[in-house]
């Protein structure tokens, strides 16, 4: 057997170039990888024609290209230009690695997006969008998926000056192309930004605009992603009426591209997410009873017609719990209120996000009964047992 | 090699048995005994005995010279160092050790190795006392580790202490292990042929150790730390060196381990993975060259997991993401990883690796995989119970494909540390994972069952409750199913009695309703149950139940009522036939409601007569928790209903019933303590009440307080150790008085300071703190002779009375009482100084006490002190209108006036005297305080008369003294005033002596 240190003697003997080198050893699969030598930037009249890598998945296998270059690329597929060329479904597409990002800074932006560093991330796209102005013959690409990390840039540093800013990025990276594979990231992320600029009838229309372009380009997600998007916005804006339109919309639409899909396990996640938005407008119709100080019955009749309909679904029979303890809790009875939430949290534990909604409002019950001990336990319970949903962040 | 136990134990297992053969199999060290070589062989093999008599001898031995005494010492050091080793190997918890007496252990063989090395520098066996002393350091550190993971530091010791510590103990082994590095390679060097191998062997393992001692350093020390930073660098270049000679043994993979290892630790990921990546990826053909290589490619493809998944994403790499592609390489070149120990710890990494890739169904499964194949092995047990209990983090249980009875067993260990909402969590996967009825039968109801226990254990009753109903709503629906049918038999009941218990913490009506309900279906659907209940037997449960909730408490309460209801349970108790599976807890419910109602002797006689019964033997269960019940019961009333008799006896003032009944207490406790251990809850707290209470009865009062204050100072926060500083208090105040009363004032003293200690702890957790208690305790303190602490009390409860006198309206009644107590600490304080015969400080603060206005109090005193002959005029316009004083102030300045007496005082004694008793009240006459005052006349009459020899003033002496003979007087006031009468019989001596007629 050969040694680690025979190994790594032989492979730097072996290496004799700055190009990236992997060697395997009789026996094993040491890999030694030797630092990939950046490219030199070069100020040319042509750019250096290094290939782009796609990775995609066929038949349940991933495989990938990297001895060619991209001619073109939309929702419905990329054109891949080598000796053999291809045309790649875009919705099988995994990752695209660009060979004119020159200076790396594309994928440096893509890492810090990834990290949360929104400063360094907008600096880096920054720096790729404005590449194609030094190199023209960069091509097209920096202006719609560049733009588009910019656009998620700003948003990762937020404020009211970076909504405009990543607005117009996103406005940008959509004029580049409006058949983009990756119109869901550019529309969601403009409609983001409408909201944090307080315009959120610009935000309504980023989501029509995606629900439009999730039919054209026969991506259901996108469509479902969309209505979703509007009742959050409707939601968050106060206008229940306009959010359970919209969670309508999205309950309608999961349920018949359920139905037409063929498989399984897309079948499932749009069933879930039909149910998901059901319970959405429930609980739209419930915040608008908490603002009008009425209405609590029919959010309990609402909530209990979706259980007869969906049958033994965790999520719809925690959710009608928690409805009946919000119309015993909406009349006053804080006591038997806390009963139908304690419900919820032991019958129901399948139903996660309702039993955190469940911990909520078993502390407000507790405030109303002036149980300063028993709310704070629950809620330590909801910020313990659910970090992450929104009625952990509520809690702090 | 034997699969060895966690990644550094394990290596240093490794090297021990590889050192341990090595340095057997070498030849004794030139220079040293024969008897040390023979006591040290002797010793490994597990003969410590022997080995320590030979050591012994080295050293008691007259004829040793000083270098073989001292190579005794250091084997002794050495069996010292074992000892410790084993006693930090104990992980069963009842046998485990504190840290710091296991560090103790080490450090008491680490001095004797550091004096041997410090004192016989030249010996032979010097470097092999380093090596020694750095193995010992080196398993103290590791033993330190295993404590920071499992929450064994003591309370005085944060974990950054801790692992300071660790990183110093490595830190000095480095330099021990360097010298005798230096040394071996020096042997290396100049030797040859077999004895060159043998010296490599040598060499290797120093080497190696060292290695583990730089990365026990390493990993112990904070991210950053310059240090850390430096050692890696070193070990990377002392690496290379290390190759030079041991490339292409398995030594070189061990040491690129720990190089791989110590370069993640100080964040140089790349380079530390490549590093393990190097021995990760060897795959020999042969499979001799697999099995050799086996144990340390798993640790590691294991150690690439661990740092992978603990790391995370960093600059720019997912790191647990590229951990998995080694993992797939793992299971192609060793697809029968899962067999051994190695492989199954490192696929528990892999499946942190999974769960960090957001891959939680193939994390769980592979964990779930582990745990049921590494079973066997303890430590793979432990890990992947651990990872098991990660994958529930969050509410609702694990997600995925969950094996019910792994997530059971997290559950119930789960339930056993007190974690309820691991153990909840844990067993909703269960029930998430029960996808037949198959499965639900054999864990799913059992699942429902423990959630309602762990609710219940935190006083969630209704959840509890909610629990068990869903069991109870799933066999309605299949009555049938056997499962649920034996099921509910038990959990039916359990469900009655959670509302039950629902509505004694609501006292809701509803709730009792539905509680009642609960119970009578319960008896309706099972009544082939163990747990049912006749109506008569609940009835009588209820009776009594419901008879001690109305004992009175905190003065609510009607005792009339709670005594009726009493004595109406009895009978409906005693109804229960004898064949009810019931009866034994019933009969211990008789004799507790007999104990209630003071028919102690009845109930106390029921109690011994059941415990000395022999009981039938039974299988049935219900019969035996009765019993248990009972007997629990009856012990405690054993002792319980003794006491109450004594206690009675005493109050009757029988005292020889009362001492026999506390001397029967104290048998019968004796007698029975060991199964009210066992039987009874809280017995350590009734046990130490109990003796307490029998020792100060049968007149043990510096035992009972000798108890007490190992008590309090063990448990100061134990329920019960306040009434028992109170009663040993009280107990000591009693006694006190007993001395005083024989005029053993030392003695009275002595015991009175004892009491005032044990009564000021009382107060110091007593809160809010309470004026009379302070003033109380001050008076304490000054019988006790502790003026200091007097004075302070006494201080403070005046400054409270002040304040809540200022808190009520000017001038009412409320306000005159507490600036009366107020002015009564003044006295009590004034008092002070009269009990330390500071008289003449004390008598001008008196004598304004006496009268408060400056103006009046000049004339009022002058008259005092003029003569006796009081007029009634005087008295009553001149005198008594002008006095303010209190009883108190009478008697305390009449006191210090006669202690430190002058004419002019003694006749001013004479005067208040006289006032006092002319203003005594008719119904307080012949009570303590006018007696008192009838014989300090006499007494300041005669006193006065020593001054003025005047026989009018004898005369008055005598005749008070013959006043009280002639009225027969004398016995009451004894009875009344305890020393009356000797008193009395020292005024007539007196009198006599003086030739007073």
């Amino acid at each position: 057997m050969n040694s680690p240190a025979m190994n790594r003697r032989s492979a730097a003997r072996a290496a004799s170039s700055a190009l990236a080198l992997a060697a395997a050893v009789a026996g094993g699969a040491v890999v030694l990888a030797l630092a990939q030598a950046p490219a030199a930037a070069v100020a040319q009249d042509k750019a250096p024609a290094r290939p782009d890598r796609v990775v995609w998945t066929e038949g349940g296998q991933q495989k990938s290209r990297a001895d060619g270059r991209l001619s073109a690329w939309d929702w419905d597929a990329l054109q891949y230009d080598a000796a053999r060329k291809a045309s790649i479904p875009a919705t099988d597409v995994v990752e695209i690695v660009w060979g004119d990002d020159e200076d790396g800074s594309y994928s440096r932006g893509l890492r810090l997006l990834a990290e949360g560093d929104g400063a360094g991330a907008r600096k880096a796209f920054e720096g790729s969008v404005s590449s194609r102005t030094a190199l023209p013959n960069i091509r097209a690409w920096t202006d719609e998926f560049a733009n588009c990390g910019l656009g998620e840039a700003w948003l990762l540093i937020g404020g009211a000056d970076a909504g405009a800013k990543a607005a117009d990025a996103f406005g940008k990276a959509r004029a580049a192309n409006a058949k983009s594979m990756i119109t869901d990231r550019i529309l969601k992320g403009a409609a983001s930004a409408e909201l944090l600029r307080k315009k959120p009838d610009a935000a309504v229309k980023a989501a029509d605009d995606l629900a439009a372009a999730g039919k054209a380009a026969k991506r259901p997600a996108w469509e479902l992603d969309a209505y979703l998007l509007k009742a959050r916005i409707q939601a968050d804006a106060g206008n229940w009426a306009g959010a359970m339109a919209a969670f309508d919309d999205a309950s309608r639409f999961a349920e018949s591209a359920a139905a037409a899909e063929k498989n399984e396990a897309a079948k499932a996640r749009l069933r879930a997410s039909g149910i998901e938005s059901a319970c959405g407008k429930g609980w739209a119709m419930c915040a608008k009873a908490d603002a009008d100080k009425s209405g609590h019955d029919q959010v309990r009749a609402y909530f209990d017609g979706l259980a007869q309909k969906y049958g033994e679904e965790p999520a719809v029979l925690g959710a009608a719990q928690n409805a009946r303890g919000k119309v015993k809790l909406a009349s006053g009875d804080a006591k038997g209120a806390l009963r139908e939430f304690a419900k919820t949290e032991v019958l129901h534990f399948r139903a996660r996000t309702e039993v955190a909604r469940s911990l909520w409002f078993q502390a407000e019950a507790m405030k109303a009964l002036g149980d300063d001990a028993g709310r704070t336990a629950r809620l330590k319970d909801l910020k313990e047992l659910f970090p992450a949903s929104e009625f952990a962040r509520g809690a702090d | 090699m034997r699969a060895p136990k966690n990644p550094v134990r394990r290596f240093v297992l490794a090297l021990t048995v590889a050192a341990a053969s090595a340095m057997t199999a070498a030849p004794a060290m030139a220079g040293g005994s024969d008897e040390f070589d023979l006591a040290d062989a002797l010793s490994r093999r597990g003969y410590s005995d022997l080995a320590r008599e030979i050591f012994e001898t080295l050293i008691n031995d007259p004829k040793s010279p000083p270098a073989r005494k001292a190579e005794g010492q250091y084997g002794l050091a050495i069996l010292a160092h074992s000892d410790a080793k084993r006693e930090a190997g104990q992980r069963v918890e009842k046998l485990r050790k504190p840290m710091d007496q296991v560090h103790k252990l080490f450090d008491e063989a680490d001095q004797v190795f550091a004096k041997f090395i410090e004192q016989n520098g030249a010996h032979p066996r010097a470097l092999e006392a380093k090596l020694s002393r750095a193995k010992l350091l080196q398993d103290k550190a590791e033993y330190t580790n295993i404590c920071i993971a499992s929450g064994w530091l003591p309370p005085t010791m944060s974990e950054a202490d801790a692992r300071k510590s660790v990183a110093g103990w490595f830190d000095t082994a480095i330099g021990l292990l360097e010298e005798n590095r230096k040394k071996a390679e020096s042997d290396e060097k100049k030797s040859d042929g077999d004895a060159k191998l043998e010296a490599q062997d040598r060499l290797a393992i120093v080497w190696l150790f060292k290695f583990s001692s730089i990365l026990g350093k390493v990993q112990a020390l904070p991210r950053g730390d310059a240090g850390a930073a430096k050692a890696v660098d070193d070990l990377n270049k002392e690496y290379e060196d290390f190759l030079w000679i041991y490339s292409g043994t398995i030594r070189e993979l061990w040491a690129t381990k720990m190089v791989g290892t110590a370069n993640c630790a100080v964040g140089k990921m790349s380079d530390g993975i490549g590093y393990l990546r190097a021995v990760a990826a060897l795959n020999p053909e042969s499979p001799e060259d697999k099995a050799a290589i086996a144990d340390v490619v798993f640790e590691a493809f294991e150690e690439i997991g661990r740092q992978a998944a603990d790391t995370g994403r960093k600059d720019g790499v997912d790191w647990p993401k590229e951990a998995l592609k080694d993992f797939d390489r793992m299971a192609k070149n060793w697809p029968k990883h899962m067999d051994s120990a190695g492989g199954q710890s490192a696929a528990l990494q892999w499946a942190r690796c999974l769960r960090a890739a957001g891959n939680a169904d193939a994390a769980l499964a592979k964990v779930q995989d582990v745990a049921k194949r590494g079973e066997g092995n303890i430590n793979v047990k432990t890990a992947a119970a651990k990872a098991l209990g990660e994958m529930i983090q969050g509410g609702g249980g694990a997600t995925g494909a969950v094996d019910p009875k792994l997530f059971f067993q997290v559950g119930q260990q789960a339930q056993r540390d007190g974690d309820y909402r691991k153990a909840i969590s844990a067993f909703q996967s269960v029930i998430a994972g029960c996808d037949t009825p198959e499965q639900m039968d054999e864990w799913g109801w059992k699942a429902w069952d423990r959630i309602s226990d762990c609710y219940f254990a935190q006083d969630r009753f209704y959840e509890a409750f909610l629990a068990l109903d869903a069991i109870e709503q799933a066999w309605r629906k299949e009555k049938t199913r056997t499962a649920l049918n034996d099921m509910t038999k038990e959990s039916g009941y359990k469900r009655a009695f959670t509302l039950d218990r629902l509505f004694r913490k609501t006292k809701d009506k509803a709730d009792e309703t539905e509680a009642k309900r609960a119970m009578d279906e319960f008896e309706r659907d099972h009544p082939d149950s163990d747990r049912l209940a006749g109506a008569a037997e609940r009835n009588a449960d209820t009776t009594y139940r419901d008879a001690i909730a109305l004992r009175p408490k905190d003065s609510q309460g009607d005792e009339g009522v709670y005594r009726a209801a009493l004595e109406a349970a009895i009978p409906k108790l005693a109804n229960i036939d004898k064949t009810s599976k019931q009866w034994d807890v019933f009969q211990s419910r008789i004799a507790d409601c007999l104990n209630r109602l003071g028919r102690t002797a009845e109930a106390v006689k029921m109690a011994d007569d059941w415990l000395a019964a022999p009981k039938a033997a039974t299988t049935d269960r219900a019969v035996e928790r009765s019993r248990a019940t009972a007997n629990a019961q009856f012990l405690t009333l054993s002792i319980d209903g003794r006491i109450a008799a004594a206690v009675a006896a005493e109050k009757k003032g029988d005292a020889a019933a009362a001492v026999a009944g506390f001397e029967s207490a104290l048998a019968t406790l004796a007698k029975n303590e060991k199964e009210i251990r066992e039987a009874v809850n809280a017995a350590d707290r009734l046990i130490d009440t109990w003796r307490t209470e029998c020792l100060i009865g049968t007149g043990q009062v510096d035992k009972a307080d000798e108890l007490v204050d190992g008590i309090i100072k063990a448990a100061p926060d134990a329920p019960n150790s306040k009434y028992l500083a109170a009663k040993i208090g009280a107990a000591l105040d009693r006694a006190a008085r007993v001395y005083k009363a024989k005029e053993a004032m030392r003695e009275f003293q002595q015991y009175m300071l004892r009491a005032a200690k044990r009564r000021e702890w009382v107060l110091e957790r007593t809160t809010p703190r309470n004026p009379d208690s302070l003033r109380s305790l001050g008076g304490d303190f000054a019988d006790g002779g502790d003026y200091v602490k007097a004075e302070s009390y006494l201080k403070e409860a005046k400054s409270m009375y002040e304040a809540r006198a200022s808190a009520h309206p000017a001038g009412s009644k409320e306000q005159k009482e507490e600036l009366n107590k107020a002015r009564s600490c003044t006295v009590d304080l004034i008092d002070l100084l009269v009990q330390q015969q500071k008289y003449d400080a004390a008598i001008p603060q008196l004598e304004e006490e006496l009268v408060r206005d400056a103006k009046a109090r000049a004339a009022v005193l002058a008259r005092l002190r003029k003569d006796t002959n009081l007029t009634k005029k005087e008295l009553k316009d001149d005198l008594i209108p002008k006095i303010d004083g209190t009883r108190n102030v009478f008697d305390k300045l009449t006191g210090a006036y006669m202690r430190a007496p002058s004419k002019e005082r003694l006749i001013a004694a004479v005067n208040l005297i006289q006032i006092g008793l002319d203003t005594t009240p008719n119904d307080v006459k012949h009570t303590a305080p006018h007696i008192e005052l009838t014989l300090r006349h006499a007494e300041a009459y005669l006193g006065l008369f020593n001054f003025t020899k005047s026989p009018e003033d004898g005369k008055w002496a005598r005749a008070i003294a013959r006043n009280l003979e002639v009225t027969g007087a004398l016995p009451a006031y004894e009875r009344e005033l305890p020393g009356a009468k000797a008193r009395w019989e020292k005024i007539v001596r007196d009198c006599d002596r003086q030739g007073i007629k």
